[in-house]
């Protein structure tokens, strides 16, 4: 009885914590405020010993994103559009939402 | 006041036969409570007496469930047409240039229309979720193609706006294929991290 109480309250400690860290990550993908869309967005969260995780999302008709369930860490942010690379940088994820818009230019 | 004439016929039908049934429904509960008209157990016909009007009914069940009928089936029709007309979007973009431009939506049936300018387009959805893709076509050459999907859209629904990036006739090529890339992080430093 006791131990399953216990292992009740660990799983609640558990889900609490998981849940407290996780993180959405949306923006806006735009060339010259124009959107952007099916570009391919790519979060790659790095670790200690390289990339620990990769999240991957299209923009939609507003050129919009959003990545949910992130962990919070530093991630680098790929934007992908036909196949070529239009973006690529780096974010930090430390609260429960980020916002990062891409505004991009013509050549 | 008569403001119900500028409905369709099939409308005004609908109207009326829904009046009907609840006078026709009125009349039976009338009948009954003024012993006009019984609920017959042995089911033969009753006599119903009404001033100079002299009529035989089975029951007055029967006047009371014709007096349903009229009134669900106009809803029923309703209801059924509703559910035939196809939730739509309206594509919203721009064409830079003076050359006219023909926009063709690859569905089936094929939606095909020619545009210069502001492009203000309603098309009929084929699915409540769905990829489509416009192509931009000069004549017979394709000049390129632009992807926009929908979700969510039910029957009867507002349509929904997709915006499409600004074509530009000055390069004759869609503004997403000519991107100068950013990159706020070297392709060294990616390597670097494992990351291609």
């Amino acid at each position: 009885m006791h131990n399953s109480r216990a292992l009740a309250f660990i799983s609640g400690l558990l889900l609490s914590a998981m849940l407290a860290a996780a993180a959405d990550l949306s923006g806006r993908v735009t060339v010259r405020r124009a959107p952007l869309a099916g570009a391919v967005i790519t979060a790659n969260l790095i670790g200690a010993r390289g990339p620990a995780a990769v999240s991957v999302t299209r923009t939609g008709p507003d050129g919009e994103y959003t990545l949910r369930g992130l962990r919070n860490g530093d991630y680098i942010l790929l934007v992908d559009m036909n196949g070529r690379r239009v973006y690529q940088g780096r974010i930090a994820l430390t609260g429960p939402t980020l916002v990062k818009n891409v505004d991009l230019q013509q050549k | 006041m008569f403001a119900f004439l500028l409905q369709s016929t099939g409308a005004t039908l609908g109207y009326l036969c829904v009046a009907a049934g609840f006078l026709v429904i009125l009349a039976s509960v009338v009948f009954v409570i003024k012993g006009k008209a019984v609920l017959s157990d042995s089911g033969a016909p009753n006599a119903l007496e009404w001033g100079k009007i002299k009529a035989n009914f089975t029951s007055a069940v029967a006047l009371f469930v014709l007096g349903a009928v009229m009134i669900i089936l106009p809803f029923r029709s309703v209801v059924a047409l509703e559910a035939q007309q196809l939730p739509t979007a309206i594509l919203i973009g721009k064409i830079n240039g003076q050359k006219e431009i023909r926009l063709l939506l690859v569905v089936k049936p094929d939606y095909d229309q020619t545009y210069r300018g502001d492009i203000v387009w309603q098309v009929p959805l084929l699915a409540t979720k769905a990829s489509y893709s416009i192509f931009y076509i000069d004549g017979d050459t394709v000049l390129g193609q632009q992807p926009f999907s929908v979700n969510g859209a039910t029957p009867g629904s507002a349509p929904q706006k997709v915006t499409l990036p600004v074509w530009d006739m000055q390069t004759e090529s869609s503004v997403a294929q000519e991107i100068a890339p950013k990159l706020e992080v070297s392709d060294a430093q990616l390597k670097s991290l494992g990351i291609h």
